[in-house]
This record gives structure tokens, C-alpha cells and sequence, in this order.
């Protein structure tokens, strides 16, 4: 694939922001608009994560009309932190604008854009996908809890910068309460894919996020979970799960 | 402006090349911009020009897109050893640029430019495929390859061109003629025998540069109307 370093200026965030993307080499011979895969790094990485760390480009190379887009959103949980920038917004709302203008073969349906990340990213894409169902038509959120049911006792500026000083439980940022309150809403609904690894230090905040979807009658979001055995919460784990989320929505979906 | 730093597989080089691509455009506008490549001298790459000259004050005021390309040693050309560096210049760049970005693909929404060999490289491009694009300039050319024959040039000229004595044979040397307008831009030094030169020439005009910062009053020039016939 052609591997492209954007550098853009992002209006919700005022500064300027690397994106890196890959995409087909021979775009002009491809008619149809390009599926896009929107895909978020972990907590302590960049744009270049799922590059360097995972076999990405070999799993997105295999399709012809697929592009993959790389946003960096720093350490913030890929949220509008309570005490920060709106780095929520900037990847649901306004990198898609951005990243369509600059490349107009980026399909625009909502069945083409999927939002996935593992670790950090795959809380990010469950809370940005889950906000932004309109642009969104699935979700692959991988070794992802919900940070409403995470420890922050050790690591309190963290979570009030992040997530303000009130119950993570009762705000937007609990990705369990949104999909229990989006399932209600009459808003289009993402697929979401969700797994982890067996040994995951975090395998029982996957559980609540993947028991949660599991109690909503009538399985609205097609929820699938994976689990990859003898494996943890590392990138070989991430590489097998988003091979998996591709396979799904380039082939069966 | 927007600022993509591209790695691609080229077919014609049969290899990966970097582009720089400069691009005005603002989100939601829709556009499709007109694009101009530029080409560098021997013994730089393709970012001799974003270091040389300030691209995006010009080109985002006159709304142009940008793509700074790798020749390696080529001089823009397809080699007698095939590696057709020149295709891809003129046909698959082109193609692959408008299919990826909001660049027209029409020919006559192309232009070329290059400084030194790349110069050259851009003359031969609109003498080889005049279809493909609506112009071309170049910055001190060289505008004779046999000069660099015998010389410390490295790799030996040979392998781009073959024999000295055969350029014209094979297609290597600038008649000077084109079918579309040329603009030559040089210094003192190389004026005179650039003047000389397009004398018996065809759309081709040339003209002095006044400052040190060649590229960057060579690039200003033409992206402000130096396009224009």
C-alpha cells in the first residue's frame, strides 16, 4: 500500500496534527468510493503504532478499495477531556471532513466507515463511534474496558483531567450507559466487534462492556466477541483481532 | 497548506519513491486544484525545493498544488537501462496524484518544473509528451547532456543515455522546439548561452534572475503568471 504522512491543521484542537494513512497504489484504476477503517492508537502511542507494531498493512493490503486512517489524539483517551482539548470531536467529527476533502475517494456512507483501536484506542473508538453513529457504521474495539470501571485510585489527575472530578458512571464518558442509552435512542446503530486477549490484565472490564451488550434484547449492534486464547493484552493480540474486524466487514458483512 | 509526505511503489523506476505533496485545500470546499510537479537538480532529492524556496506562500495564494518528486539519478528520463523514470512523470504520477488527491486531471491543469538536471528533465517531459501537460520551466537547465559525458559525473551518463555520440538517435537531446510555452529562468552565468540557445527555439522564452534565492524567484515568478502563454 502507499503509506502518506498528512500534516493538517485541525480548527477544534488549534494546532497542527500529524495523520498518517495508507492507502491503494493505484487509486485511479479503483471506481468505486473507498471503505475506511479509522484506526486509533494506545495510550502511550502515536499515528505510527499500528504501523510499526502490527502486520496492518498486510491485512488492509489484501482488499483493493480499503484505506485506513491513522489519527494521533495524544494521551487522552481519544475523548473531549474535561480539562483539555476536544480531541473527541476533532477524530468524530471533524477528521472525517478534513480527511474526505484531502481525499476525495474516502467513501462518505456510513456502512463504509468503521472506527476501530485497541487498549486506550479501543475505549476511544467505542466512545467516539458510539457518539457518532451517523458516520460510523461499525465499531472493532479491542483489549477495550470502559474507563467508568477502571482504577484510577492511583493515578487521580489522570482521570479528572480526562474525565472530570464527578462519577465517570453517571457522564458521557461511560461507554456502557451510552450503549444502553443509544440502543434506546432511534439513532442508526454501529456492528460492534469486540475480543481480548485470555490473559488480559483488564479481561474483566472487557466483560462488563461485552455483558452489557449481551443484555440488550434483540442484539441491535450484531455484537460479536472474540477471545484469543493464550495471548494478553499485546500486539500480537491486536494484529489477529483486526484481521478479524477486516475479515468481517470486507467479507461477510 | 496541507503537507502529505507520500511513499509509493512507482512502476516505471520499479522501486519506492517519496512525494511531497502540497495541497491549498480547505475542508468541505470541494475543490480540484491545478497541480504543478517539481523536479530537482543531480546529487539533491525531491526536497531540495521545499528547502530552497518557500513553496506555500505562493502557491496557497494562487491556489496550486504541489508534488515534489524523486528522479534519484535519472535526470527525469527513461533510461537505455529501462528504468522509465520518465513514464513515470509524465503518465502514471499524473494519473495516480489526481486518483488519491483533489488534483484535475486534466492535461491541461499540469505543469512541470526542475532546476539543473531536473531542469532538463522537465523540457524533456513536454518535448516527449506535449499532451500531458500545459507547460513547463526550468531554473539553470542543462540543456545538453553530452556536456556532462567525460566529466566526474557520477554514475557515468552512459547509463542513462547510452553513447555520447548517439543522444539525438535516441531521443535524448532538447530540439529546443516545443508545442507547448517554456520558460527558462537563469542567472548571470548561464544567461548567455540560454539566450543563445533559444534563439532558433519555439515557445520557449527565457529570462534573468535577479537574487541569490534562484528557486524561490524562479518558483514565485512562474506560479504567478509565468504559467501563462
Amino acid at each position: 500500500m502507499t503509506l502518506m504522512q498528512f500534516h493538517i491543521q485541525s480548527e477544534v484542537l488549534q494546532m497542527g496534527m500529524d495523520v498518517w494513512a495508507l492507502l491503494p497504489d493505484n487509486p485511479h484504476t479503483i471506481k468505486e468510493p473507498l471503505k475506511t477503517l479509522w484506526l486509533l492508537h494506545g495510550g502511550s502511542g502515536d499515528q505510527t503504532g499500528w504501523v510499526r507494531d502490527t502486520r496492518i498493512e498486510a491485512h488492509a493490503g489484501k482488499y483493493e478499495n480499503l484505506a485506513v486512517i491513522l489519527p494521533h489524539a495524544y494521551h487522552s483517551c481519544f475523548v473531549d477531556m474535561a480539562q483539555g482539548a476536544r480531541f473527541g470531536e476533532y477524530i468524530g467529527k471533524e477528521l472525517p471532513r478534513i480527511m474526505r476533502s484531502l481525499l476525495p475517494q474516502l467513501s462518505l456512507r456510513r456502512e463504509d466507515n468503521w472506527i476501530s483501536g485497541f487498549s486506550n484506542g479501543g475505549y476511544g473508538c467505542l466512545y467516539i463511534g458510539l457518539h457518532n453513529p451517523e458516520t460510523f457504521g461499525a465499531i472493532g474495539a479491542y483489549g477495550a474496558g470502559d474507563k467508568a470501571d477502571a482504577d484510577f485510585s492511583y493515578r487521580m489527575q489522570d482521570k479528572e483531567r480526562m474525565f472530570g472530578t464527578g462519577d465517570i458512571k453517571q457522564s458521557p464518558y461511560c461507554v456502557r450507559k451510552l450503549a444502553l442509552e443509544l440502543a434506546e435512542s432511534g439513532r442508526p446503530l454501529p456492528i460492534v466487534d469486540h475480543g481480548c486477549g485470555e490473559y488480559d490484565p483488564w479481561r474483566d472490564m472487557n466483560e462488563l462492556v461485552r455483558d452489557t451488550f449481551r443484555s440488550i434484547p434483540g442484539d441491535p449492534y450484531r455484537y460479536r466477541f472474540t477471545m484469543i486464547s493464550g495471548d494478553g493484552h499485546t500486539n500480537t493480540c491486536s494484529d489477529r483481532l483486526e484481521e478479524g474486524f477486516l475479515k468481517r466487514m470486507m467479507e461477510e458483512e | 497548506m496541507n503537507w502529505i509526505q507520500v511513499q509509493t511503489f512507482a512502476q516505471g523506476p520499479h522501486t519506492y519513491v517519496g512525494i511531497e505533496v502540497f495541497l491549498p485545500q480547505k475542508p468541505e470546499s470541494g475543490e480540484r486544484y491545478p497541480l504543478l510537479m517539481l523536479l530537482h537538480d543531480h546529487g539533491e532529492d525531491r526536497t531540495q525545493w521545499m528547502r530552497q524556496a518557500r513553496l506555500e506562500r505562493y502557491a496557497s495564494r494562487e491556489g496550486v498544488a504541489l508534488a515534489l518528486i524523486d528522479g534519484n539519478q535519472s535526470c527525469f528520463v527513461n533510461s537505455v537501462t529501462g528504468y522509465a523514470w520518465g513514464d513515470y512523470l509524465t503518465k502514471e504520477l499524473p494519473e495516480k496524484l489526481a486518483g488519491w488527491f483533489p488534483i484535475s486531471e486534466r492535461a491541461e491543469d499540469h505543469w512541470v518544473m526542475g532546476v539543473g538536471t531536473g531542469g532538463y528533465g522537465a523540457l524533456m517531459a513536454v518535448q516527449n509528451a506535449p499532451d500531458c501537460f500545459a507547460g513547463a520551466a526550468a531554473v539553470n537547465p542543462v540543456l545538453d547532456v553530452s556536456c556532462l559525458y567525460g566529466t566526474d559525473y557520477e554514475p557515468n551518463p552512459g547509463y542513462i543515455f547510452g553513447e555520447k555520440e548517439s543522444l539525438e538517435e535516441k531521443g535524448y537531446a532538447l530540439t529546443g522546439r516545443f508545442q507547448v510555452p517554456v520558460r527558462i529562468y537563469c542567472d548571470q552565468e548561464h544567461l548567455e548561452s540560454a539566450r543563445k540557445w533559444a534563439e532558433k527555439g519555439q515557445q520557449v522564452k527565457v529570462e534573468a534572475l535577479k537574487t541569490e534565492d534562484l528557486l524561490e524567484e524562479a518558483f514565485g515568478a512562474y506560479v504567478r503568471g509565468g504559467r501563462e502563454a
